[in-house]
């Protein structure tokens, strides 16, 4: 997508008064957020979002419904401790649906900076869990 | 106090009538969860449910419709049954049985009675053999040879309509006005079956030229009751879309209506169907044809409660509890005259859905008057779901009180942002055609290509 394109979305986004847009493709996401309180003909923020990078570091999110957890309900401590290093790959978190626990898994090689959502609360699809720098 | 079957209701739905859901559940002291997707999580009505869970993506396909995401956020809820409102996946037999199998209640009949209904031979074979009258037609599958088909439709009479039978919405159906038209048409048509739908066989049935929409809301408890509670004129319709209904239909016999209500129910006794459904007919020149059963609650339930007196989603709901259906036949009434209009976000001219943030939203109101709807001023009407904002029922002692109030509540509605199709509904209250009562299911496409509703 060119940035032709993108001014393009942004002019039809503001015609149709509409301040977030989102598409989505087989192996990419383009979401535009208007600002609604951005002063007239200053820039829009525009941000290619590939699903996990937000901020400084990379965040995991759920991928389904269920209650989150970041330590196993039979050990006494933490899967990966924070300020711990993980791998891509690595088991960071777990999300339990009913007697199904489903592995929350580290997308990039850093430390695990932040935990976003508390533990042992329900979560949905996008949720972000944690946070890796 | 005894146990209930279940206490938290999972609402597998969106929109007003995922709403609509949760204020019988609420009727029932029953917990809710609603379930939505990325593109929802915003909305109002999501917020109102005791829990919300995100399933998936704003994309239907991996959200409202993906049975495994539906199914995790019941487990992880802890809801022990599943309503499925309408459209998405209330009357994919697949996913009832799924929702059983996973030791849950799915609100709504059988799988197998969502599955035979599902299938149009089946379906009508049913409701013969149960007693409801069916638009005249082959047996099944028309033969290979054309003298015995040219028969069959001299018998039925013409003109009459081929129908693939693996056919559906529009697809796959050719009218044939005499028997001249009769070999072509077979020809062309089986051929389109047999690529289109890889089955070549073909039905033949009456073509009705000038019908209406009539519908029967039945209800059923697990027990034996059967019961119908009014019939609803469905005519006004846009590419096969319901766009104003009516209860009850105008000018048509009273005894007759209660003769075929009669047979629906009955024909559900036979079935053992249990919840809510509707049966779908066209009239004509005084008779009802069965087209089709809809094994789900429908949009235009609202009509029926409106001149019956009472919530057709509790009853929906306390059935699927197993408990036994108070109410009879008999006490089964009909007040007044209601109305329905279906307030869409789309292009007044080109229909095309029209997406945007609603900046004003004034709703009607005063007795008699009903808005079941999920917008607040402020949301954002996303282009991913249907267009339907909001549906206003109005009720009247007579349909003509009903025809006013319908127009003072539409002059009081204004909604700014988004375009919407409440332009059309007050042409539609105008129209001498409709005011008159009994237009077919052709009339609302007529006046259009006319431009008089505009």
């Amino acid at each position: 997508m060119t940035v032709e394109e993108l001014g393009q979305l942004v002019q039809w986004l503001e015609d149709a008064r509409i301040d977030e847009l989102q598409i989505e493709g087989v192996d990419s996401r383009l979401r535009l957020v208007l600002q609604p309180d951005a002063a007239p003909g200053n820039p829009v923020s525009l941000s290619i979002d590939d699903g996990e990078d937000r901020g400084e570091g990379v965040v995991v999110a759920a991928q389904v419904p269920g209650i989150f957890l970041i330590q196993h309900p039979q050990r006494a401590t933490p899967i990966v401790p924070l300020g711990d290093p993980v791998r891509p790959g690595d088991l960071v978190g777990l999300i339990q649906i009913g007697s199904l626990y489903t592995p929350v898994i580290a997308s990039t090689a850093g430390t695990l900076a932040r935990i976003l959502t508390a533990p042992e609360t329900l979560v949905g699809f996008g949720t972000p869990l944690v946070e890796i720098a | 106090m005894t146990t209930r079957r279940f206490d938290k209701v999972l609402i597998a739905n969106r929109g007003e009538i995922a709403l609509r859901i949760q204020r019988a559940c609420r009727l029932l002291d029953l917990e809710t969860v609603i379930v939505h997707s990325e593109a929802d999580r915003g909305a109002r009505y999501v917020a109102l449910a005791d829990q919300a869970v995100c399933i998936g993506p704003a994309a239907a396909a991996h959200s409202y419709l993906d049975a495994a995401a539906l199914l995790l956020a019941a487990e992880a809820t802890g809801a022990q049954a599943v309503h499925p409102g309408y459209g998405f996946l209330s009357e994919d037999a697949a996913f009832a049985e799924r929702v059983e199998a996973c030791g849950l209640v799915f609100i709504g009949p059988s799988a197998e009675s969502i599955r035979i209904m599902g299938d149009k031979i089946a379906a009508k074979r049913t409701m013969r053999a149960a007693g409801v009258p069916c638009v005249p037609g082959s047996e099944g599958a028309v033969p290979d040879d054309l003298a015995a088909v040219s028969r069959i439709a001299a018998t039925i009479g013409y003109p009459v309509i081929i129908k693939a039978a693996g056919g559906g919405g529009g697809r796959g159906m050719r009218v044939v006005r005499c028997e001249a038209e009769l070999a072509d048409a077979l020809a062309i048509t089986r051929t389109e079956a047999r690529r289109a739908f890889a089955n070549p066989e073909l039905y033949l049935e009456k073509f009705l030229e000038h019908p209406r929409h009539i519908e029967i809301q039945v209800l059923c408890d697990a027990h034996g009751t059967a019961l119908w509670l009014g019939d609803r004129d469905c005519s006004l319709q846009r590419r096969n879309q319901k766009v104003v209904e009516e209860a009850p239909a105008p000018d048509i016999d009273r005894d007759l209506v209660a003769s075929i209500g009669a047979r629906c129910a009955a024909a559900c006794r036979q079935l053992g169907y249990r919840g809510v459904g509707t049966f779908e007919f066209l009239y004509e020149d005084g008779g009802f044809h069965f087209i089709e059963m809809n094994t789900r609650l429908q949009v235009e339930h609202t009509v029926t409660e409106m001149t019956g007196g009472l919530d057709i989603v509790q009853k929906q709901i306390e059935v699927a509890l197993g408990e036994r259906l108070v109410l009879t036949q008999a006490g089964v009434t009909v007040s007044g005259h209601a109305i329905e209009c279906r307030i869409n976000a789309e292009d007044p001219v080109t229909f095309a859905p029209s997406a945007g943030r609603i900046t004003r939203w004034d709703l009607p109101g005063g007795p008699g008057v009903r808005v079941d709807s999920h917008i607040a001023c402020g949301d954002v009407v996303s282009p991913h779901y249907d267009s339907l904002l909001a549906k206003l029922v109005v009720h009247g002692a007579n349909r003509t009180e009903a025809l006013k109030r319908a127009q003072t509540a539409l002059s009081e509605m204004r909604v700014d942002g988004i375009s919407t199709n409440i332009a059309l509904h007050r042409a539609i209250l105008q129209d001498d055609a409709f005011r008159a009562g009994g237009v077919t299911i052709h009339h609302l496409e007529k006046r259009l290509a006319q431009g008089a509703t505009r």
